[in-house]
């Protein structure tokens, strides 16, 4: 017997897809090994690049919210 | 205390009754069950606008009374009570917690010590900017129209085409809203309406973060919300922004979950519902969901099916139309033009209508025309949208002004998205913002049309804080210490900004004293008040017609309409020709001192109508009023004799 054309979407209920993602986590963590949870770390050149970014533009904010830069004709 | 205590009370009943509204659609759709987060959110959202749409309905059969919507909103909010029982007596009995079952964060969630920072933040700036909300509203906008014109449609039981009103096409489920707190208490209420909404939108951003970040990484998203001085601001006066923002945040919710978690098909009619909801309160929805559906095409054009994605799409698209239809329509039928008073010159062959044509005037913001405008070379355009994060970080008051502005967080965070890895979905809310991003730019560059991504780029910012565990030690302190003075300072604003409204919050100064010491336009008001009969007709150069009982027109918006000042054959005919159009008198402005400025034309042709016929105009009152910026202003309150 040739097996119906599917064309109705999954019937399966809201919760039944739910436990259904649920069980495929927990054995795709059984499969994974030790310590793949652990992502790599930023390189240190990066970090204090995106800190350098951080600190500049605060500084330069708080400078031009404060209202010292038109006072004193900076910007 | 007691007014304010009133204006709570009614906001609890209309949130009440939203839930009441909203809860059956929502379970009658058989969605959004999965955590009370959800279910809350999703029915409060929907209820409100199937409340907008009824009362649209009321206003079009000419049933917009109080003691209808009064009757009405009792029911439905004692019907959202009985529910909310009913739901937590279910939720109790069957151990249900605020964590979805689904949600699982891609790795540890925050500390506890900085969730409760976060919270405690939160709360200061949620509560900073309800003290500014419960003072009566004294936006510019607000007072022109969000509030003007729901107040009109209820003293006319109807919603009444205003042709000297820019705004009285426009899409105006927020202004029914609006009109709903009126009619049950007043402005105040309409004012925490949007307050709610605000908190809304908190929620709202959960609840859209949850399926990428996790719950407890979710409630981060929506402190940072809170956090942002652009909603602290927003949350104080009765605006629309923030109510189109949480339409788009939950219709984007619903659709993430009916395309990408495969969930129930019936999340695209919850999908359209809210996308329609998002359409008939503003014009911006448009990018927004123009952004999502390119963006959806694209995704799905790599992973397919996609057929099953453009059916949802064409069903959410069907409902969203039905939802918004008839404020186009109602547009369309009185102007000619859907969309008016943008694409003029296109859709219904007018003159180009450059939009609040007077720069600079009292209440006009200065918004650029969408039509008939200058525009920009690709390549020009490319190299103003890459360097604008930096303009309206540090320059807001070129777009919109410094209370909407979106604060240095974004600009100093999102940056680290190029260190951190790959997480499902934040690319799919990233290409969104960023497609609205550019159209917002090209079209309508005011920073307040940027509420409907900040959600996204919210979730942008946790996903780099959630990253920073990969930092080296040192960096990762100096960005925690940096980031937690950038919300500190972020949920101190609020607070600060309401620094002169607790005694009116209180009860310890009245709402009239803090009006007349506030708003320009509320003293004329009162002038007008005591001294002019309901059914006058007044053509007003003072935009702000809120406190004004009696009718009131623009006189930009008129003169624009009937070219009147230049078919005038003499100033002396000035009274004659304006009795003739329905007008008994005038309210004449004029800036004295300030940044504040009011076009001349009714006042100089005035003068010398009052120069060549003393005996056609005749001044009722006169003064100079002083506002809490410092502006001067001088009012004339004139009858046409």
């Amino acid at each position: 017997m040739i097996a119906p054309l599917k064309t109705e979407p999954d019937e399966r209920s809201f919760s039944t897809r739910r436990r259904l993602r649920a069980a495929r986590r927990v054995i795709a963590t059984m499969l994974l090994t030790e310590g793949a949870d652990q992502p790599s770390p930023v390189a240190r050149w990066k970090a204090w690049l995106l800190v350098a970014w951080a600190v500049l533009a605060v500084a330069i904010y708080a400078v031009l919210m404060s209202g010292v830069a038109e006072r004193f004709g900076i910007w | 205390m007691l007014a304010s205590f009133l204006s709570l009370l009614t906001l609890v009943t209309i949130a009440a009754a939203a839930f009441g509204l909203g809860r059956p659609l929502v379970r009658a759709l058989g969605v959004a069950e999965e955590d009370a987060l959800t279910t809350g959110v999703f029915s409060v959202g929907a209820g409100l606008i199937a409340a907008g749409v009824g009362l649209a309905a009321l206003g079009f059969a000419g049933l917009l009374y109080k003691s209808v919507i009064g009757v009405l909103s009792l029911a439905a909010a004692f019907y959202g009570v009985a529910q909310l029982g009913q739901a937590c007596r279910a939720r109790y009995q069957t151990a249900k917690t605020l964590e979805p079952p689904g949600a699982v964060a891609p790795c540890a969630p925050p500390r506890a010590a900085v969730r409760q920072a976060l919270f405690w933040l939160a709360a200061t700036a949620a509560a900073g900017s309800l003290i500014a909300a419960l003072a009566p509203p004294t936006a510019g906008d607000a007072l022109c129209y969000h509030l003007e014109l729901p107040k009109r449609f209820l003293l006319e039981h109807t919603l009444v085409f205003l042709p000297d009103s820019d705004n009285s096409t426009f899409p105006l489920m927020a202004e029914l809203w609006y009109l709903w707190a009126l009619a049950l208490d007043g402005p105040v209420a309409a004012q925490l309406v949007h307050w709610g909404l605000g908190l809304l939108l908190a929620l709202a951003s959960a609840v859209l973060a949850t399926p990428l970040l996790g719950r407890r990484w979710a409630w981060c998203v929506a402190a940072t919300v809170l956090l942002t001085p652009l909603v602290s601001n927003q949350m104080t006066a009765p605006l629309n922004d923030v109510a189109v923002a949480v339409m788009a945040t939950l219709a984007l919710s619903a659709w993430w979950r009916a395309v990408f978690d495969h969930e129930t098909t019936r999340y695209d009619l919850l999908a359209g519902w809210f996308a329609g909801g998002a359409l008939a309160i503003k014009y911006v929805a448009m990018l927004y969901l123009a952004a999502t559906a390119v963006v959806t095409l694209m995704a799905i054009a790599r992973r397919g099916p996609t057929r099953a994605v453009i059916m949802g799409g064409c069903g959410a698209a069907l409902v969203a139309a039905c939802v918004c239809g008839p404020w186009y329509l109602r547009a369309a039928w009185h102007t000619g033009n859907p969309v008016y008073p943008f694409f003029n010159d296109v859709l219904s062959g007018a003159q180009p209508t450059a939009l609040f044509a007077e720069p600079g005037t009292a209440a006009s913001p200065r918004h650029l025309p969408l039509s008939g405008r200058p525009v920009l070379a690709a390549p020009h355009l490319a190299v103003a949208c890459a360097l604008s994060p930096w303009q309206i970080t540090m320059h807001p008051e070129r777009f919109g002004g410094r209370g909407h502005q979106l604060g240095i967080l974004f600009l100093a965070t999102l940056p680290g998205l190029l260190f951190c890895r790959r997480l499902r979905g934040l690319r799919f809310f990233l290409s969104i913002s960023l497609l609205y991003f550019v159209a917002w730019y090209g079209l309508r560059p005011n920073v307040r049309f940027l509420l409907p991504i900040l959600p996204l780029l919210c979730t942008g910012v946790v996903w780099v804080w959630m990253e920073w565990r990969r930092l080296p030690a040192g960096p990762r302190r100096c960005l925690g210490c940096l980031t937690a003075a950038i919300l500190l300072v972020g949920a101190a604003i609020a607070p600060l900004r309401a620094r002169d409204r607790w005694p009116v919050a209180l009860g310890i100064e009245t709402r009239d004293a803090y009006l007349l010491r506030c708003e320009p336009s509320y003293r004329a008001a009162a002038w007008a008040n005591a001294l002019l009969a309901p059914d006058d007709c007044i053509l007003s150069q003072e935009q702000r017609g809120f406190y004004f009982n009696t009718r009131l027109a623009r006189e930009n918006v008129f003169r624009r309409r009937t070219q009147y000042d230049r078919r005038l054959a003499s100033p002396g005919l000035l009274s004659q020709t304006l009795r003739g159009a329905g007008f008994t008198h005038l309210l004449l402005a004029e800036a004295v001192s300030g940044p504040v400025h009011y076009n001349a034309t009714l006042s100089r042709l005035a003068d010398q109508a009052s120069s060549v016929r003393p005996d056609t105009l005749e001044c009722l009152a006169e003064c100079e009023v002083v506002d809490n910026e410092g502006s001067v202003r001088r009012y004339r309150l004139i009858a046409l004799r």
